[in-house]
């Protein structure tokens, strides 16, 4: 079974870039791997040390 | 919007029954330090190429995977090659949140390719999309799909959040626990048929281990990760929320207002009270729903299920002397399968019962053969006061209010049913009559007379007489077309909704905008209705309740 690819037109619809969320907790380190970009920026938003990567 | 900020992407190779080179090209950031990781294991559609070059010349061995499917995955070989650090994260009270995924089962050699020796493989690599943390060896994962999924019963903080991100969740495989983590696994969520579609590891025993949450495809996976980050991992691994400890130790029992502790013990007993009240409320339905199962068996079941039901039907509607004709027949040493199901002997004439499910509508042999069978007792009594009746569940896979209920019966049959006095019921109408006689306490002499009469028999008590039909509807009004017979304030009427019947008396009655004492044929009559009333609609039709 495999994700189903984001179609082309919804990226036009990407907000502008606001200034980098500031960390808030240093702890814990999370590490999301091949979750979809915008888990990493609600964790981001509260405060959360977050990393994002790939098996690929 | 959804994107997605890196791509893990199996690539399409040409689909042949020969190994390629598997190429990889992870990326996992400052991964040893990490304390909680988060994987979804579900892949992005194939890419048409690799990721990247193949990362040592031919000639040296390397991982190759089979063709045979038209898709090379290299995550396997990435997740064996962080799985001793994830193992370390997680001996050492790390977390893992895994959104999972069917556990693949690839075909990865250890070879080599050069033109002296061509391809030689050197040995089979038993790795798969799960090879990221070891222990995670020791479960069965089965591939499945579906969208049915029930949270576990505990009452635990966990589950109530689960429960509120399953709306629209997926799942793609099953867990089982072998034994070497039996005692660790617990399940949060299981698919229709009981399998465990997510559940969690906790630590093992005596070891500063930590946890790993197995979970089906949440659709707010945002969501989800942030709720369950706030309001349940702090308290399973406080260790790596320093924050959130030093904000909640003021709020232990030692340190916490005597008022606060009130309060919350005053929830939770709240809690155990309501908990202890559904349980007893679900217990009170079971047996509600066993006592009456013969309700539910009149709109479902065919053949003896459905006798009995109708006898248990005939029975409360004040039938005293019903014969089950199979268990006669039975005791007398005789074949009863030509025979028909019941017999009523209340009064004269006998009731000859025929009872039949059927998927369709009755053809004409099932929906005459009462009266073939009415012609066989005739001819062994010798005595000619005998009717028949059928009784049939038609379209009983449909729910009732789904099937022809207008037309249950081709008119040829109910031409043949008039001219040999058969009486015809389906047990849908038969469900309506048992339920309006329990609901507004009509006695047996009500509708015990209604089963002696021929043709399509409705479900409508002798002491109603029909009025007409809805006309109109206000907010706390509506009108009938008087058809037939006269209405008074002071009666007593009874609307005919699909499933029930519901009574009111006619407090007034306005025609023209004028009050009146009564209205006749021809007069289009308002009546007043308590607004908090079931809500009548055009065309139901209406009854004057005739005064015992």
């Amino acid at each position: 079974m495999f994700k189903k690819s984001q179609p082309a037109n919804e990226q036009s619809e990407t907000r502008p870039e606001t200034s980098a969320p500031v960390v808030k907790y240093q702890r814990p380190k999370i590490l999301l791997i091949d979750l979809e970009a915008d888990v990493k920026k609600a964790l981001e938003m509260d405060g959360y040390n977050v990393a994002a990567g790939t098996f690929e | 919007m959804l994107q997605r900020e890196h791509l893990s992407s199996p690539y399409t190779v040409r689909k042949a029954s020969a190994y390629q080179p598997v190429v990889m090209k992870a990326s996992l950031p400052n991964y040893t330090e990490q304390e909680i990781v988060v994987l979804d294991l579900v892949p992005d559609d194939p890419t048409p190429d690799p990721p990247a070059e193949k990362l040592v010349p031919m000639e040296e061995l390397d991982w190759w995977e089979n063709c045979n499917t038209g898709v090379i995955d290299p995550r396997p070989r990435a997740m064996v090659t962080f799985q001793n650090e994830f193992d370390r994260i997680y001996q050492n009270g790390g977390v893992f949140i895994i959104f999972s995924d069917g556990r693949d089962n690839q075909d990865f050699v250890l070879a080599r390719k050069s033109e002296y020796y061509g391809f030689s493989i050197q040995e089979q690599l038993y790795y798969d999309n799960w090879s990221f943390l070891s222990t995670l060896s020791n479960l069965s994962i089965t591939r499945d799909h579906g969208e049915e999924i029930t949270a576990a019963r505990e009452d635990w903080p966990l589950i109530r959040l689960l429960k509120d991100y399953l709306d629209g969740a997926t799942f793609c495989c099953t867990f089982e626990a072998h034994r070497q983590i039996e005692k660790q696994w617990a399940v949060l969520a299981t698919n229709k048929y009981g399998e465990a579609v997510a559940g969690y590891i906790t630590p093992p025993e005596k070891s500063k281990g930590g946890w790993i949450f197995l979970l089906p495809r949440i659709h707010d996976k945002a969501g989800l990760l942030a709720a369950f980050l706030k309001n349940i991992l702090p308290d399973l691994a406080p260790a790596l929320f320093p924050h959130a400890e030093g904000q909640r130790w003021v709020h232990r029992n030692d340190y916490e207002l005597p008022s606060v502790l009130e309060k919350a013990r005053e929830i939770s007993a709240i809690q155990d009270a309501a908990a202890k009240k559904v349980t007893e409320l679900e217990k009170a339905i079971e047996a509600e729903r066993n006592a009456n199962k013969f309700l539910y068996d009149l709109l479902r079941e065919t053949g003896a299920n459905l006798v009995v039901a109708v006898q248990k039907a005939l029975t409360l509607l004040g039938f005293t002397s019903i014969v089950d004709v199979d268990a006669e027949m039975k005791k007398a040493g005789k074949h009863a399968a030509l025979r028909e199901d019941l017999r009523i002997h209340d009064i004269s004439p006998v009731l000859v019962v025929d009872i039949k499910g059927v998927a369709g509508k009755p053809a004409d042999p099932e929906a005459l053969q009462a009266q073939k069978h009415a012609f066989i007792y005739i001819q062994e009594q010798n005595r000619a006061d005998v009717r028949g009746l059928t009784i049939i569940n038609h379209q009983r896979l449909l729910p009732p209010l789904d099937r022809d209920n207008v037309t249950p019966f081709r008119k040829e049959i109910l031409d043949n049913a008039v001219q040999l006095q058969l009486g015809l019921m389906t047990t849908w109408d038969l469900f309506r009559l048992v339920r309006g006689f329990c609901r507004h306490s009509w006695t047996p002499d009500q509708v015990k007379p209604l089963f002696y009469g021929a043709e399509r028999i409705f479900p409508i008590p002798r002491h109603y007489e029909y009025v007409g039909i809805v006309k109109q509807i206000w907010k706390e009004a509506f009108s009938v077309q008087i058809k037939n017979g006269t209405l008074n304030v002071g009666d007593r009427i009874s609307i005919e909704f699909p499933v029930d019947f519901d009574e009111q008396p006619v407090a007034s009655l306005r025609l023209k905008d004028a009050d009146v004492k009564n209205a006749i044929v021809g007069n289009e009559i308002g009546i007043f209705r308590n607004e908090a009333s079931p809500k009548v609609k055009i065309g139901f039709s209406v009854y004057r309740i005739k005064s015992a």
